[in-house]
């Protein structure tokens, strides 16, 4: 009788686990982290309509470019999560490949440092970079300005935006900045399981805990990236060619120790943002998978968790990836 | 006993003449301080103003002529006999270029009007306003001097040839900033009488051959026993002469010392 007992209390508790994991009635405390009123904002350049309108509008406006035919949105288009399809755009004004993948711009607001390898200490300050690189958007900062300040429409916008008479370099880094903060995705059957909304089938269950044990470490929820910077084994040699663009974080601290570490990227809306890593080597998820099973080399800054490697069976792969796909974000992709 | 009394009315009369020479000092109005850049080189044994696309020499013989030079001056500060009442000069960013001429001027307009024994600038951008680069005025990116994919301004900015043993020619580029690299130059024991007169100019000169080491001194490479001296190898090729690599900082410590009291005048 007492192990009849025993054997129900165990049956029970199962169930409510289960129950509990499948159905998620009460909202989760992480569903609210990313949300338009949560967005860290500088005290100098604080969130506005007006600021939103006006980024967003020169966001998509090639005037800014120094042959006025370039916008952000060619390398930052909405459909790949605000990045690009290629591994190296050819989008810029040479045409000349870039030595990065355009990041997606996705709950950017929440990193601490921008570009790859986190040497932009703000998103205003990051803003010169694809704006004056030559081959990107290629723009004199001065023409830049005497152009916007001669249009017939941005100076009465910055004026509402900014209260400035004058628009100069800074306002126009501040209004793109503050339209890239607006870009949040909250919006995923991720977030709506997060809320209580909706029920997770159990291969999506399945696949969120062996996501949670074999990817969490780096890719943690509610953002899928701990903003920080690890080797994850793609190179074992950095050159110091082209001001140390070849060695990650470490052209940033000078450590050896941080060579070849990149930002972890998110994984929302990971089936938008093909190709992958920093310089787009990798075509697909499959390669990803692949890599970090044998593809791993050797450095001092490898980072811990990929020393062994990271093994996934065919079956494994199937339930991570079954899990990812709730991170898909419509509404962000602009899909609907 | 009586040594006791005798230190405190010594005391209550050195404090009284601080406290008078305050009140005669401090008059109402603001006056203007005008900082006079004179750019300077050595060439050939003579200290003559820095000019473009003149081969010069350093302490290691090696020649080199310059095309582009630029600095930023910042965070002027005056302060008055006592050391401890000062006016630090608001939003005080100054991009020193040379353009044409070698006389560059950094005009401070609304100081209030005081005896003033010590100004102090520094070269570059304190950390504060070297973290972001979305600024107006002298630090205005559109100037040049911003770094994007690190954040951050050049603090200096030297651009030109060098030429080696076989006569051919390299490029001489070094851009040198970040917080390491900034240096507080003073000069105290100065009489900066803007009680008196409300329209002052005060005479730097600048050796600018000294960030490469000042020949006409030693090689000093300890700061225990003084002032350092860095001779500068133009041909080291390797990556820690730019930005804030291991050699900069030696740069930095060089252009510390190229700064020359010469004269202050009544305008």
């Amino acid at each position: 009788m007492e192990r009849n007992y025993s054997r129900i209390i165990a049956y029970l508790s199962c169930m409510m686990i289960l129950g509990a994991c499948g159905t998620s009635k009460k909202e989760d405390p992480q569903a609210s982290v990313i949300s338009y009123q949560n967005i860290p904002d500088p005290k100098r350049n604080l969130m506005t309509e007006e600021r939103v309108a006006l980024g967003k509008m020169l966001f998509n406006d090639p005037i800014l470019s120094g042959n006025g035919k370039i916008a952000c949105i060619d390398c930052h288009d909405q459909k790949y999560g605000y990045g690009e399809n290629v591994a190296l755009s050819t989008n810029g004004i040479t045409g000349e490949p870039l030595k990065r993948n355009s990041p997606p711009l996705i709950n950017i607001a929440w990193a601490n440092g921008w570009f790859w390898e986190g040497g932009a200490k703000n998103i205003e300050s990051l803003i010169f970079g694809p704006l004056t690189h030559p081959n990107e958007m290629g723009a004199n900062l001065k023409e830049m300005v005497n152009t916007l300040n001669d249009h017939p429409e941005y100076p009465r916008l910055f004026q509402k935006a900014y209260q400035t008479k004058k628009i100069k370099s800074a306002y126009i880094a501040r209004a793109l900045a503050v339209y890239c903060r607006s870009l949040i995705s909250n919006q995923s059957r991720y977030d709506q399981y997060l809320r209580g909304e909706i029920n997770f089938s159990y291969d999506e269950l399945k696949g969120m805990s062996l996501f949670q044990a074999k990817c969490g470490s780096c890719h943690p929820s509610p953002f899928f990236t701990d903003f920080n910077y690890h080797n994850i084994g793609l190179d074992n040699v950095f050159p110091d060619t082209l001001e140390g663009l070849y060695q990650g974080r470490g052209r940033i601290t000078l450590e050896d120790n941080d060579m070849g570490k990149y930002k972890t990227p998110t994984l929302r809306n990971l089936f938008a943002t093909a190709p992958y890593m920093h310089d787009g080597r990798l075509q697909t998820l499959e390669e990803v998978f692949d890599h970090y099973e044998n593809g791993v080399k050797d450095y001092v800054s490898l980072a811990p968790q990929m020393r062994k490697g990271i093994s996934t069976s065919e079956e494994e792969r199937e339930m991570i990836l079954t899990f990812l796909k709730t991170l898909t974000d419509s509404t962000f992709l602009g899909l609907e | 006993m009586k040594i006791v009394r005798y230190f405190t009315l010594l005391a209550f009369v050195i404090f009284m003449s601080c406290e008078k020479h305050k009140e005669n000092f401090d008059v109402p109005g603001t006056g203007q301080i005008t900082i006079k850049l004179n750019l300077l080189h050595e060439l050939l044994g003579n200290t003559i103003p820095l000019n473009y696309q003149t081969p010069y020499q350093n302490a290691l013989n090696q020649t080199y002529f310059f095309d582009d030079f630029r600095m930023y001056i910042s965070n002027i500060t005056l302060r008055d006999t006592t050391g401890t009442h000062y006016y630090k000069v608001p939003e005080s960013y100054h991009l020193v270029e040379m353009i044409d001429n070698p006389d560059t001027a950094i005009v401070i307009k609304d100081l209030p009007n005081s005896y003033y024994t010590e100004i102090n600038f520094s070269v570059g951008v304190d950390n504060n306003a070297n973290y972001s680069t979305d600024q107006i005025g002298d630090l205005d990116p559109a100037n040049g001097m911003a770094w994007d994919w690190n954040t951050g301004y050049k603090f200096l900015y030297l651009k030109g040839e060098r030429i080696l043993a076989d006569s051919t020619r390299r490029g001489l580029v070094y851009h040198i900033g970040s917080d390491a690299n900034y240096r507080t130059i003073r000069f105290t024991n100065k009489e900066i009488s803007l009680d008196r007169n409300n329209n002052l100019t005060i005479n730097l000169d600048v050796h600018v051959d000294y960030i490469f080491g000042n020949k006409n001194l030693p090689e000093q490479t300890n700061p225990d026993v003084g002032p350092v001296n860095y001779y500068i190898d133009l041909n080291d090729d390797s990556s820690n002469d730019t930005m804030y690599g291991p050699n900069t900082q030696k740069i930095a410590d060089n252009y510390a010392q190229m700064f020359e009291w010469k004269e202050i005048t009544v305008e």
